[in-house]
């Protein structure tokens, strides 16, 4: 694998002559920096709009079978299940007019589908089939929501015991921490610019690099990546300037940010970041080269207008890319496949 | 050997053709200060192998030929520093432009009232936030307290400006974004005692227009009060918009009484 990327990243720059690779010797557009660079595929996951419609493409999965799940608030099909080849496999899901977070989680071999609906203000746990399990509504029990409409939750993320973390990104800014029985656990965050509270919590997911488990969580509107222990007390902030990033996504040592605006937040601004295993920005397809002065990074901004508005990316085993995109033109997902 | 080469050019073209057509991002503009006294300092950016920046400075389009971007413009009167960016495998990038308007005619200048209120969420830091200096983002959002913002057909102002009679012109500063609804108004009239003294009325706005700075100049009539009063009337949404006939929101984030020179 290791030897087959050498190879290709050699050829390449021997037939740039050592400038910076943007077309691969068959047309292909490259983009990303240093270690991360991927060719780039617009029409990866393209379908016929009159049998299978997308309006917003907002997350991406994998499953074990190796299937890319994508998510749509379209509910003629909110989710598309697609090989790795962009063939389309199953669509199913009519329910879900506000269909926005994607989560997967294999519990005791069998995988559910952790959806967030930012109309109907719940969680709906699903089968990978579209069976329903649970659907949660407002966590009235917290004591800080006096309506279903202040809630309007983004993102999921569950624990190896089960516990689900729920984002409110797009109402009160509270994470909410529930047991897998649906008892709520533990409420913190909340709307704020103080450093443990939130700017638009987008996106949440639990990082097992370290020695302990933690939550990352975005605060969009910040530019930033807030870590959390499990139990909610802040633990660290992760400066991302310019860079308007959507949900966190570990894979291996790194993290994945589908990044939705840049510069000064103006639209049709987004790129793809990704960090490594120290938080550091060290790619971003679709955006400047990432450069750091006295351990600040120097804001971003798009310098192509390949991504429009990413909203998720999803990384496969051989950590290729594909990149949902929220308001994008009712765009299917890009494929970006590391080179 | 010569049908060797043939083969090869009409390889290339063929594999020029199956790229797809992407295009640049306009140039990152960044002003120290929109508004200024002495001088100010225009940077433009574009941090991508190759690329080359052309700029002009009297808001006409650039193009192929303007000057080419080497280093920061130092500019000491108002201009509108329009920029793209070229490169031979890539789509011209589409044009980015930041006005920057010289205060060294400046006259002192208050807003009293404005009917009606501003919109709940768009207050700004109130009234004074058109007189402080302060220039509000591109986006709008990113500078609440700089940006005041109506959904009205009609915004009446008074005006105070102690220093009657030596300012000629009214600067409305404004946002056009239309993909938010905002707009430049129609027409701005301005009074003395009942009496009009200037009125201007702006083109009706053409399709994909970036979102931009925009200054409204109004000339005035020499004057005889300390008091203005302006009439703002707003556009009404193009049939081309999705909100086709309903008035377009007005964003102000300063207002200048300057003399002309």
């Amino acid at each position: 694998m290791m030897k087959r990327r050498e190879f290709l990243k050699s050829s390449l720059w021997a037939a740039a002559g050592m400038g910076l690779v943007s077309w691969t010797s068959r047309g292909e557009l490259v983009l990303g920096h240093g270690d991360f660079r991927y060719k780039v595929d617009l029409n990866w996951g393209a379908l016929n709009a009159q049998f299978y419609p997308v309006k917003d493409c907002h997350e991406l999965v994998q499953d074990k079978q190796g299937r890319i799940i994508l998510l749509t608030n379209h509910t003629r099909n909110n989710v598309l299940i697609y090989n790795r080849d962009g063939r389309l496999l199953d669509a199913w899901g009519t329910d879900f007019p506000g269909a926005h977070g994607l989560t997967l989680k294999d519990e005791g071999g069998e995988e559910f589908l952790y959806i967030t609906d930012t109309e109907r203000h719940e969680v709906i746990k699903t089968t990978l089939n579209g069976r329903v399990v649970w659907a949660w509504a407002y966590p009235k029990a917290s004591g800080v929501y006096d309506s279903p409409s202040q809630y309007i939750p983004t993102e999921t993320a569950v624990a190896d015991n089960g516990d689900v973390y729920i984002a409110d990104g797009y109402g009160s800014q509270y994470i909410l921490h529930y047991n897998q029985k649906g008892e709520l656990l533990n409420v913190f965050g909340g709307k704020g610019e103080g450093e443990a509270q939130f700017l638009n919590a987008h996106g949440i997911c639990i990082d097992q690099r370290g020695q302990a488990p933690e939550l990352l969580i975005t605060a969009r509107q910040q530019n930033q990546l807030k870590r959390f222990g499990m139990d909610g007390a802040l633990k660290g902030v992760i400066d991302l300037p310019g860079a308007y990033i959507c949900r966190p996504v570990v894979h291996g040592s790194n993290v994945y940010l589908a990044t939705i605006w840049s510069g000064d937040g103006s639209s049709g601004t987004g790129f793809v970041s990704i960090l490594d295993e120290h938080n550091r920005l060290v790619s971003a397809p679709g955006g400047v080269a990432p450069v750091y002065e006295e351990d600040q990074l120097r804001p971003m901004y798009q310098v192509l207008r390949v991504f429009t508005h990413p909203h998720d990316v999803c990384v496969d085993e051989d950590e290729n890319l594909y990149v949902a995109q929220w308001n994008a033109g009712f765009t299917y997902p890009i494929k970006l496949t590391r080179v | 050997m010569r049908r060797m080469y043939f083969i090869f050019l009409m390889l290339c073209s063929g594999l020029a053709l199956a790229q797809p057509r992407i295009q640049l991002s306009p140039p990152q503009a960044v002003v120290d200060s929109v508004f200024f006294t002495e001088t100010t300092t225009v940077r433009l950016e574009l941090d991508f192998p190759g690329v080359e920046l052309r700029y002009t400075l009297d808001g006409s389009p650039v193009g192929s030929n303007s000057s080419v971007y080497k280093g920061p413009l130092a500019l000491s009167q108002s201009a509108t520093v329009s920029a793209k960016a070229f490169h031979p495998d890539f789509e011209d990038s589409p044009q980015v432009s930041i006005a920057v308007r010289s205060l060294k005619y400046n006259q002192p200048l208050s807003i009293t009232n404005a009917t009606p209120r501003p919109a709940p969420q768009y207050t700004g830091a109130g009234l004074s936030a058109l007189t402080d200096r302060q220039k509000g983002a591109l986006n709008f959002a990113a500078t609440p307290k700089a940006w005041l913002g109506w959904e009205t057909d009609t915004l009446r102002m008074q005006l105070n400006a102690p220093e009657a009679g030596k300012a000629n012109m009214l600067v409305f500063s404004l946002l056009d974004n239309a993909g938010a609804w905002i707009m430049p108004p129609a027409v701005v009239k301005v009074y003395d005692a009942g009496e009009q003294i200037g009125q201007i009325e702006t083109a009706r706005p053409e399709p994909g227009g970036p979102t931009q700075y925009h200054f409204l100049e109004v000339p005035l009539k020499p004057r005889s009060s300390d008091t203005l009063e302006v009439l703002v009337l707003a556009r009404q949404l193009p049939d081309w918009h999705d909100g086709a006939g309903r008035p377009a929101w007005i964003f102000l984030d300063e207002i200048l009484l300057t003399q002309k020179p």
